[in-house]
């Protein structure tokens, strides 16, 4: 179905007029920014490309491989350390040894309570 | 929020909105045409010039919305120092005094034919003027110095002792006689405009925000990467001195 163009009536050049003053007004200012925007971009490329960083942008770059390999140690030992605080430095040595002592301690604690229940009246 | 003020987080964040944003602005910007010119009826009194509204009462909200970003980034730079606040405050002036200059081009265009005259010192008028002189002073005040942290404290002064006129505008046509009408969409009693002309209003008023919000990302951006170019500007300077 054609659409046709409302008969804006005997204002029409100033409702045309309003609408021009907005439309170029808002365009004006659209490419202002868009222009300051993509050269505000350019410019920073060139200037990196240029090997001209910021000081935080290098600082990230020469401590991320650190943190990296730290976190990357952190990540599998954490228990392993958490758990190894506690103990002596000899058993820290042995590890076998602690673990075989701990299982100990544990069974006979289970046997304990075993046996707890055991002696509680039914 | 807060952790959206880092520059670079904006800068992400600005990346992943703005395409979405430009559609929807488009959209609106559409669909608010189409009802204003092909749907929404002729006014009983004001005939075809009540379309100008379209375009002149978004325009003027904007104008006062973009100083109230203004004035809460004036906060956040006088309280907290933030520079992305400094960065808000500044590049929200540009478009805030576009969209008065709209304002007050829109509305004396739709005055002549309604009232008789482009212009009268009335109150409504003569605060939106001063409104645009406000925003002129500002971004004056943010070009006259050229340290951004100086002139940012100095702009949110100004910012913040200007906010003052905008309930003026806001109230200035019921507690002064004016030729301009009084509030209709947002008052007390409900709006007084039929729902046929009000829909493409708010589409238009929907459409005009985005846009803001639009621009308002932009120039923000354009603004980061311009301190972050003189600084690294700096840095080579510094390096060729060395």
């Amino acid at each position: 179905m054609p659409m046709s163009f409302p008969d804006l009536g005997p204002h029409a050049m100033f409702i045309w007029a309003a609408y021009a003053v907005t439309f170029l007004g808002i365009a004006a200012l659209t490419f202002t920014i868009v222009k300051d925007d993509r050269k505000q971009r350019r410019l920073l490329a060139e200037l990196e490309r240029r090997g001209i960083r910021r000081r935080s942008a290098d600082k990230a770059k020469s401590t991320a491989p650190k943190t990296a390999s730290k976190r990357a140690k952190a990540a599998s030992p954490k228990r392993k350390t958490a758990s190894t605080k506690k103990t002596p430095a000899s058993t820290q040595r042995k590890p076998r040894a602690a673990a075989t002592r701990r299982t100990a301690a544990k069974s006979a604690a289970s046997d304990k309570s075993e046996a707890g229940r055991e002696g509680t009246p039914q | 929020m807060i952790s959206l003020a880092n520059p670079t987080r904006f800068l992400e964040l600005v990346r992943i909105v703005l395409p979405w944003l430009t559609g929807l602005t488009v959209i609106l910007f559409a669909v608010g045409l189409y009802l204003s010119f092909f749907v929404a009826p002729p006014d009983y009194q004001q005939g075809e010039t009540v379309k100008i509204m379209f375009i002149h009462v978004p325009s003027a909200w904007l104008a006062m919305m973009a100083y109230t970003v203004i004035a809460i980034a004036a906060l956040g730079s006088l309280i907290w120092r933030h520079p992305l606040a400094d960065v808000a405050g500044k590049t929200a002036a540009p478009i805030g005094a576009t969209f008065t200059f709209l304002a007050l081009i829109t509305g004396s265009l739709w005055g002549k034919p309604m009232w008789g005259t482009y212009w009268v010192w009335d109150a409504r008028l003569t605060s939106m003027l001063v409104l645009f002189l406000l925003y002129l002073g500002l971004i004056a005040l943010w070009e006259a110095i050229d340290e951004p942290s100086r002139a940012g404290k100095a702009a949110a002064i100004l910012a913040l002792v200007g906010f003052v006129n905008v309930p003026i505008i806001k109230f200035s046509v019921d507690w002064w006689n004016t030729l301009h009408q009084p509030a209709s969409v947002f008052r007390m009693g409900g709006s007084t405009i039929d729902p046929s002309l009000l829909a493409p209003l708010f589409v238009m008023a929907g459409a005009f925000t985005c846009l803001f919000l639009l621009l308002h990302f932009l120039a923000m951006r354009a603004e980061i990467l311009r301190r972050r170019v003189g600084a690294l500007q700096q840095i080579e300077a510094q390096r060729a001195a060395a």
